[in-house]
């Protein structure tokens, strides 16, 4: 830690001490939570912690009445990644709780930080068939899972909730909270809330030294060397030191799907989206490699292209801030463990300032493969065809936002749209759905609640659009100005494609997988919503 | 909305609408992913798939 750091940790720690203990009800407490930890909204599902919601009206925070907690928790995951703050989702418990279990194991596999507060049913009622009893293991989508029953441990606990949340790999939590503790009074010891832990990245460690000039070493060594940038990467806000690395080393560089943003998408190093939802020339490359640099990832089924990618004995660095990944999904792996910006200027310092005289080969031909690709597209994206096709939706959307748009894509056809069709510049501009279908509208939700002064567009299809129409009511009620574009090809064509190739012949295929006609612009505009005519 | 001379004018609408916005695409049903997820779907390989049956315009 650095001078300047340590005067602010002590500032911080001094503020804290001279503030402590503070003796006020649970309800203030929570209330005093969230406006400590700087969020502008919190997503709930009633009745639970309204007295803590009630103590939040005088403050400008967005307090938004949610028609399912699985949105809820969606807008609470779009909205910790568009800002970088957790923030909380509060709903009932019992079977209420299990829709908020399917919204948390997006977070969980997106490694997105948000705070789930449930009702633990008191001992009163405990086994007692009581009204809406039912549990709900929330482990296996937490990061950690604990029940708060006394008012004297309660800043301790949600304390360790927000360390948990924002250190290492970031994932949700979930706190079952006794409800009683809300109106129960006690000394509130506010250290145990450290503002650092507000955020995430909270640390950015450094990677070991002597790994990283064995890294630069092998990557100099090697004769077909590729970057790929996870959604890690976009975290730590590393794109400019992935494109310094690049343009340092030659290294051509592709991403994930939630990895777009690590490097401008029309940098000549940038050959876009690898793994299952990817450019095809891209996938040849890493088939190609002897040598892949991963930065902030976790080597998943869709980056790896269901696991075939790289090829067998492929050497592999493996950059990522949790010390279990590297290796985990693949062998022969040199690990550095750290915060991507962090290790990665790591190695832009060990590599010095000597610049590698243009392309090689290796990058040559990647460049000539992917502008051959370009062109085979051309037709689709510029072919002015009625309707429209989604390659040229895609890429003109970019062209008629703002540069700082931010889109959020859903899962399926269109994720893989979003992702090859849409060149977007560096930075924090574009996420995908993880996990199920129908994520992005509320996500982009959240996410607009969490920055106003941008566009946010949900990019969806009808089928991902249908999951959670009632939301748009929920966007007009808490003026929350997004805008959806729904690729309405009335079906789940992924699968109408699929059904079609697989049986032919079979009668009444339409049955599994088409939809009648709606039209979605007539139903916005009946629950308050702007619609293009 | 269908036609792609309208994505210009549908965007700048809906920034200026400041309020939710939400634009219908009516898209091209034979579109699919440029390359195959699972068993024979997305191929731009061989026969491009067809439109659906039911399919209407507004």
């Amino acid at each position: 830690m650095n001078l300047a750091a340590m005067d602010q940790h002590e500032s911080s720690v001094d503020e804290a001490v001279a503030e402590c203990p503070q003796r006020m009800k649970g309800q203030q407490f929570l209330a005093e939570l969230v406006r400590r930890s700087g969020v502008k909204a919190v997503f709930f599902v009633p009745t639970f912690l309204y007295p803590t919601l009630v103590e939040l009206a005088k403050d400008p925070v967005k307090r938004v009445l949610c028609p399912s907690e699985k949105a809820a928790a969606y807008m609470a995951d779009g909205y910790a990644q568009a800002s970088g703050r957790p923030t909380m989702v509060i709903v009932q418990g019992g079977p209420g709780a299990t829709n908020l279990y399917a919204g948390l194991a997006d977070a969980w596999q997106s490694h997105t930080p948000l705070l789930a507060v449930t009702p633990v049913l008191p001992g009163s009622r405990y086994q007692g068939n009581s009204y809406q009893e039912a549990y709900v293991d929330f482990r296996p989508v937490t990061k950690y899972d604990a029940e708060v029953r006394s008012i004297d441990r309660m800043a301790e606990f949600f304390g360790k909730a927000y360390r948990e949340m924002t250190t290492g790999a970031p994932r949700p939590v979930h706190l079952y909270l006794d409800g009683a503790l809300e109106d129960a009074e006690a000394e509130f010891d506010f250290r145990y809330l450290d503002p650092r832990y507000f955020s995430y990245p909270a640390f950015r460690p450094r990677a070991d030294d002597e790994l990283v000039g064995q890294a630069l070493l092998e990557i100099r060594r090697a004769a077909r060397q590729v970057m790929v940038c996870g959604r890690g990467t976009v975290v730590s806000g590393a794109w400019e030191e992935v494109t310094a690395l690049a343009e340092q080393l030659g290294l051509p560089v592709t991403t994930t799907l939630n990895g777009k943003g690590s490097i401008d998408e029309r940098h000549p190093l940038a050959l876009g989206v690898t793994g299952t939802y990817r450019r095809p020339p891209t996938d040849a490359v890493i088939a190609e490699a002897d040598l892949v640099l991963y930065v902030g990832g976790h080597q998943g089924g869709a980056t790896t292209n269901m696991r075939r990618l790289p090829k067998p004995g492929v050497r592999v660095i493996h950059i990522d801030i949790n010390p279990a990944q590297p290796g985990a999904n693949y062998p022969n792996v040199l690990p550095l463990i750290g915060d991507a910006r962090t290790v990665l200027r790591q190695l832009l310092d060990a590599a010095g300032v000597t610049k590698r005289s243009g392309p090689g080969e290796w990058v040559r031909q990647a460049q000539q493969d992917l502008q051959a690709w370009r062109a085979g597209e051309h037709a689709h994206m510029h072919g002015n065809r009625i309707p429209i096709r989604p390659e040229q939706l895609a890429d003109e959307l970019v062209n008629a936002c703002p540069r700082n748009t931010l889109f959020v894509a859903d899962t399926g056809y269109v994720g893989t749209w979003a992702g090859v069709f849409m060149d977007l510049p560096a930075g924090r501009n574009f996420l995908h759905c993880e996990g199920s279908l129908g994520w992005a509208f509320p996500a982009a939700m959240g996410a607009k609640a969490a920055a106003p002064e941008r566009t946010v567009v949900a990019f969806t299809g009808d089928g991902g659009f249908f999951y959670h129409l009632a939301e748009i009511e929920t966007a007009v009620r808490n003026e929350i100005n997004l805008i959806t574009v729904v690729l309405n090809n009335q079906a789940m064509a992924f699968q109408t494609h699929l059904l079609r190739s697989v049986w032919p012949g079979s009668p009444n295929l339409d049955k599994l997988s088409e939809f009648g006609d709606t039209n979605f612009a007539a139903m916005a505009r009946e629950m308050g919503a702007w619609a293009f005519v | 909305m269908t036609d792609p001379r309208d994505i210009g004018k549908a965007i700048r609408e809906a920034i200026d609408a400041n309020r939710p916005a939400v634009i219908d695409v009516v898209i091209d049903q034979a579109a699919v992913a440029p390359v195959a997820v699972m068993a024979g779907q997305g191929s731009r390989a061989g026969t491009p798939p067809a439109s659906f049956d039911r399919k209407t315009d507004r």
